[in-house]
């Protein structure tokens, strides 16, 4: 099966409806797979064994998505914020590619690793222009890889995941009722194209024919403008871009949000405050928290509007934590949390968060990183409580070891934001004689505030957790690095902390 | 733009084609697999199949095959509540399983036993 079959049945059932608004150009279900149509043939003649795109979001990035599929050929969206020596290797594994986008770009870096380079529009326009020789056509029947990511590398070098047409079938029919949507209404797309979140909104947004509304380059007031003119009912945010809306809000930037009835977010940590603020300033949606990863297509646990409600009104502070979960699995996965030696543990014990379903793809072009049963270590530390909500504790890998005790550098920058003057914590291994591994900490002090002193901070963590949670070494910063989809870049921390 | 692309460039990534029909006399079904694409012989409807086993796979009391007779085939009143564009029909062992990708009249059995829908279970718009 192939994932074209989605925008197929979408434009069988309603050829003429709006799929796609972006930049202001409306696109239709019969125009866009037309133009998939047009796009296969472009990329059965260039032989490319890739269609990749380095670009924003657009409508290119819908045509090359399902051209790719129906010619059989992997589609890979790259990263335009990386560095040219990053992108230029990520090409020449990739290569011979059909790569849209940034013609200049591509041809500097990567002009005789034999790609075939097309600006968006010029791409756009000849998939237009290119008709289908005839409904003979063989497609490809979906039975290999759709799509591949290369993982942000925040610890490594890039990893290509992979994702197959059953991987993202196995998502999208599973969680989505075909032509569920109203016609009236639309989503608002702003997370870049190369991110698994983008990719699958896509996907469960065709299938459902709700109207997608791109906003390629993110900004408070773009959005929210968007919001009022295209009436959008569902959102997709990363948790600095609630939190950069939320803040312009507050100083004044007005927009009619009211058609606004669900905001989901994710990839990466919603610090509580931006929650609770946004839960103010958008009373009318239900918030939803959702985990993925981009070898699980996307979405396997969340906390839904009703989770978000209940803890918000709730006294029991058992219930009011599950603002910081990630809500349950999805009824089409299944999560374990296991320890050191693969056993799977208890409630309320902390491990490594392991997943299976039709979705979890869990592979890299190298090799699968599944079990024998199927099951993906996501090298994600967490642990579910009695009730079976998902908490995150940070990347196995983040985890501190001090004299063979394990510590989450979670529970200690939560304990540190309890703390009125700081606005940000991160918490991670220093190298210690005595205990090998030991915590150190850096803090943004809040605007307005004067920076606690060491001691202070330090009386703190002791107060509520135990005292080798206690921090050896305390850093003030001006602020936290993080990488533009909001994942704080623990490397560089360590390396300021290494000071 | 060339009609006649020559097929080599995408032969690699095709399963070999079976041409069984033709060493076979009988009426052997071509093998049937994930993501084939079946039409009733009595109705409109076609499907995807997402999961199969050896039975025969009917619509409307007709066999299903991948292209759709000369002649319709009668729609039997047994068989004849009409699918539903989008929905997944299921067998009660799990062993089958069908995307209806075009509705019709008829409704889909495997050998003579009805299949039922199967809900998706939609997510609070999560992405």
């Amino acid at each position: 099966m192939n994932i074209a079959l989605l925008l197929e049945m979408a434009a069988e059932a309603a050829s003429d409806r709006i799929c796609l608004v972006c930049d202001g150009k409306r696109w239709t279900y019969g125009d866009l797979l037309d133009a998939a149509r047009g796009a296969f043939e472009l990329i059965q003649e260039s032989e490319a064994e890739y269609v990749a795109l380095l670009d924003e979001s657009s409508e290119a990035a819908v045509i090359a998505v399902f051209g790719a599929a129906l010619a059989g050929v992997p589609y890979c969206p790259l990263n335009y914020r990386l560095p040219d020596a990053d992108l230029a290797a990520l090409l020449g594994r990739i290569a011979p590619a059909l790569v849209i986008g940034d013609e200049e770009r591509v041809t500097r870096l990567a002009g005789d690793q034999g790609h075939t380079i097309y600006s968006r529009e010029e791409f756009t326009l000849k998939a237009q222009e290119t008709v289908p020789a005839d409904d003979a056509r063989e497609y490809d029947p979906g039975e290999g890889i759709a799509i591949q990511l290369f993982t942000s590398g925040t610890t490594a070098a890039p990893k290509a995941a992979i994702l197959r047409h059953s991987n993202l079938l196995g998502y999208i029919l599973g969680t989505v009722e075909f032509a569920s949507a109203d016609e009236a209404d639309a989503a608002l797309m702003v997370v870049p194209p190369y991110h698994i979140a983008g990719i699958s909104a896509l996907l469960s947004s065709i299938y459902a024919q709700r109207k997608i509304v791109m906003l390629p380059n993110f900004s408070p007031e773009g959005w929210l403008g968007l919001v009022e003119a295209e009436a959008i009912t569902n959102a997709f945010v990363v948790p600095t871009m609630l939190a950069r809306i939320v803040d312009a809000m507050e100083k004044g930037l007005n927009a009619d949000v009211a058609t606004l009835r669900a905001i989901a977010y994710g990839g990466g940590k919603m610090p509580l405050e931006v929650i609770h603020k946004a839960l103010e300033r958008f009373p009318g949606a239900g918030f939803t928290n959702a985990y993925g990863l981009t070898e699980t297509s996307s979405t396997v646990a969340l906390l839904g509007p009703d989770d978000h409600r209940e803890a918000l009104a709730s006294d029991d502070p058992k219930v009011r934590a599950r603002l910081t979960s990630l809500g349950k699995p999805i009824p089409t996965v299944e999560i374990e949390i296991r320890g050191e030696n693969g056993e799977v543990l208890p409630a309320g014990e902390a491990g490594e968060i392991y997943v299976r379903g039709e979705q979890v793809s869990g592979e890299y072009k190298e090799k699968s990183a599944l079990d024998a049963e199927g099951w993906f270590p996501t090298r994600d530390a967490g642990y579910m409580d009695e009730d079976g909500y998902l908490f995150l504790s940070g990347r196995a890998d983040d985890v501190i070891v001090r004299g063979g005790e394990n510590m989450s550098p979670g529970e200690i920058e939560d304990v540190l934001l309890t703390h009125p003057a700081i606005a940000d914590a991160c918490a991670c291994a220093i190298p210690s004689v005595e205990w090998g591994e030991a915590v150190g900490v850096a803090v943004v002090t809040r605007d307005g505030h004067e920076p606690p002193c060491e001691a202070e901070l330090k009386d703190l963590v002791r107060s509520r957790l135990r005292s080798s949670r206690v921090p050896e070494k305390v850093a003030f910063v001006a602020e936290l690095p993080y990488n533009e989809m909001g994942k704080l870049l623990r490397r560089k921390v360590k390396e300021v902390l290494a000071d | 733009m060339p009609k006649d692309t020559p097929c080599d460039c995408m032969g690699m990534r095709k399963p070999p084609m079976l041409d069984i029909q033709h060493q076979t006399p009988a009426k052997k079904e071509p093998e049937m697999k994930p993501g084939t694409r079946l039409k009733s012989a009595a109705c409109d409807t076609e499907v995807m199949v997402i999961r199969c086993a050896d039975g025969q796979i009917e619509c409307g009391g007709a066999p299903m095959a991948e292209a759709k007779p000369a002649e319709p085939a009668p729609l039997a009143a047994d068989f004849s509540a009409g699918t539903l564009m989008g929905k997944r029909y299921v067998d009660a062992d799990g062993k089958y399983e069908l995307l209806c990708v075009k509705p019709g009249k008829g409704s889909l059995s495997v050998d003579g036993v009805a299949l039922v829908v199967k809900d998706a279970k939609p997510l609070p718009a999560s992405d």
